[in-house]
């Protein structure tokens, strides 16, 4: 469960997010939706102080993790970013438990079988097709076990049907111990998938709850400066 | 599976290099003498004391440290293109080889003794001023938040600097300037098993070191970003990454002189030979550092009859060449 208490955050001392607050709730996977500058990177950032904190802080079933060191966080949490199309040549398998300091085998051959890893685990990152990227690094996030799923952008640069499958996954893995935060960019993707939704409008949350209030065009409009209306 | 078998054949190519560089040499002591020369210094059979203190007071150090050096710049060189996350680093970047002329002449110059732990002053020279170097950089980037990108810049400045002083010096000492070449090309010529000794501890302190940051490397590769997502400071890492460049590549400066293209070439062969994972390119790297060196010192000594053509002219003629073939090959560079 993620308690968000008052957090304003940014880059150099200009903060984006302004004083938000606001909880996820175990089993919940809340699409994070706004117009482009309205906070949704920084929000996800602010998880790993790569943004930085200026004030408030973020709990993770009780823990304020904004007093944690990354190797702690990433316990807890697991980022996913659109992994764009690298040079650098890692095998899969040592790809998927980058940084972790005792790597667990029998957990990897487990993830490397449920995601149908098991014939590129050798293969080099920079020599697979975009969808098997996209399949690896969640494998990745996976293996972790996190209490938190955070997705930023995951649905750019991919095609639908990738989309779709990432999603999917990843609320599949949402269970009663953990939940997840995901940057969306199709309304209705987030209506497919998520359960909730947060939306945010210049650094503000300007409504939280249930998908259906994506059904309110004036919103939706008004979230996104749309004059459609 | 595979790498096993290349890493066995890495493996038994060094020991033939290291017999080649037994057996020959620009001294007169043929094939068969120097192996009775080699049985006789560790109490085995008879040889003139003559041939016995060429093959175990020159050779077998020369070959030695050729390998040791070789492993240690294959290491460094692998350590600083992950540093700077770029294939086209090497170890001598960071002004490291500037630094260390600029020590030696400074030596020279000064006829400063600073002979210590069995090393020439200016093999103690060479290492204080690859150090210095190292630490001027590292300070300069600090202030700018150390990044791989300030540091190489910091680097390629102060090697500029570094050479124009050097130039300087070598104007008012003229003798300077032959010393001084003849150590930073020919720095092989005067090895000695002390040398080796200093080699082997460097690397035997960061080959027990760079385990436990294997899968922390791993992920640093993959940009400051996704390394801090995956619970690995990259700043960290940095540190531990430059201090081993610092010290594998100022122990090998010192003890057989300026050696180039080894840091940058070998750590490509590695990569396509074993692929990029940490796990293989510190093995890859050590063996195949140590081979090509070694073989490029046998090579100098076997190519003219008498005459001892530097291992790091046929590195830097024969890993230019290799080079250009590379480039021809990316042409994405």
């Amino acid at each position: 469960m993620v308690v968000i208490r008052n957090l304003t955050a940014g880059y150099e001392k200009k903060a984006v997010l302004k004083d938000v607050s606001f909880e996820i709730k175990n089993g919940d996977f809340v699409a994070l939706i706004g117009a482009n500058g309205s906070g949704k990177s920084t929000l996800i950032k602010s998880f790993f102080k790569i943004a930085d904190v200026f004030s408030g802080s973020i709990f993770i079933d009780g823990k304020d993790i904004t007093k944690m060191r990354y190797d702690e966080i990433a316990s807890l949490v697991s980022v996913q970013r659109p992994v764009v199309k690298t040079n650098i040549s890692l095998p899969v398998k040592s790809f998927i438990v980058a940084g972790l300091n005792k790597p667990d085998e029998a957990r990897l051959s487990e993830i490397l079988q449920e995601f149908e890893l098991l014939d590129i685990s050798e293969k080099s990152i920079s020599d697979i097709s975009d969808g098997q990227l996209q399949r690896v690094t969640l494998a990745q996030a996976v293996y972790r076990n996190p209490k938190v799923y955070l997705l930023d952008e995951p649905t750019s640069h991919l095609d639908l049907r990738y989309k779709a499958q990432l999603l999917s996954g990843i609320k599949k893995r949402i269970k009663d111990d953990s939940c997840g935060l995901a940057v969306i960019h199709e309304i209705e993707l987030a209506k497919k998938f998520c359960n909730k939704v947060l939306l945010l409008h210049n650094g503000k949350i300007r409504a939280y709850g249930d998908v259906s209030i994506l059904d309110d065009i004036s919103l939706i409009s008004e979230v996104f400066d749309l004059d459609i209306i | 599976m595979r790498n096993k078998h290349i890493f066995v054949l890495l493996g038994i190519s060094l020991l033939i290099t290291v017999s080649l560089g037994i057996v020959i040499g620009t001294s007169s002591v043929g094939i068969s003498d120097s192996v009775k020369a080699f049985f006789a210094g560790i109490g085995i059979g008879d040889a003139s004391a003559g041939d016995i203190a060429i093959v175990h007071g020159v050779r077998i150090p020369g070959i030695l440290v050729a390998i040791l050096a070789g492993s240690a710049l294959g290491l460094a060189g692998w350590l600083s293109q992950t540093l700077f996350r770029n294939d086209l680093a090497d170890p001598y970047i960071a002004g490291i080889g500037s630094g260390a002329i600029f020590g030696v002449n400074i030596t020279l110059l000064l006829g400063l003794q600073l002979g210590l732990l069995g090393m020439s002053a200016i093999s103690v020279s060479a290492f204080i001023g690859s150090l210095l170097a190292c630490l001027l950089i590292w300070i300069i980037a600090g202030r700018t938040g150390s990044t791989g990108v300030s540091l190489v810049l910091a680097g390629v400045a102060l090697s500029f600097v570094l050479s124009g002083v050097n130039y300087l010096i070598v104007m008012y000492g003229r003798d300077i300037l032959s010393k001084s070449v003849f150590w930073s090309w020919n720095g092989l010529a005067s090895a000695s098993y002390n040398d080796a000794l200093i080699l082997v501890v460097a690397l035997i302190f960061s080959i027990s070191i760079i385990p436990f940051f294997l899968n922390g490397i791993n992920a640093y590769l993959l940009g400051d970003e996704i390394s801090i997502y995956l619970g690995v400071d990259p700043k960290k890492i940095r540190r531990i990454l430059f201090l081993l460049v610092a010290l594998l590549t100022g122990t090998a400066v010192a003890t057989s002189g300026l050696l180039g293209f080894v840091g940058l070439i070998i750590p490509h062969i590695s990569r396509k030979l074993f692929g990029a994972d940490s796990k293989q390119m510190l093995p890859g790297s050590l063996l195949l550092g140590g081979s090509v060196l070694g073989f490029a010192y046998v090579f100098g000594k076997a190519i003219i009859p008498h005459q001892q053509i530097p291992a790091s002219v046929v590195m830097s003629i024969v890993g230019g060449i290799f080079f250009l073939y590379l480039v021809i090959r990316r042409p994405t560079w």
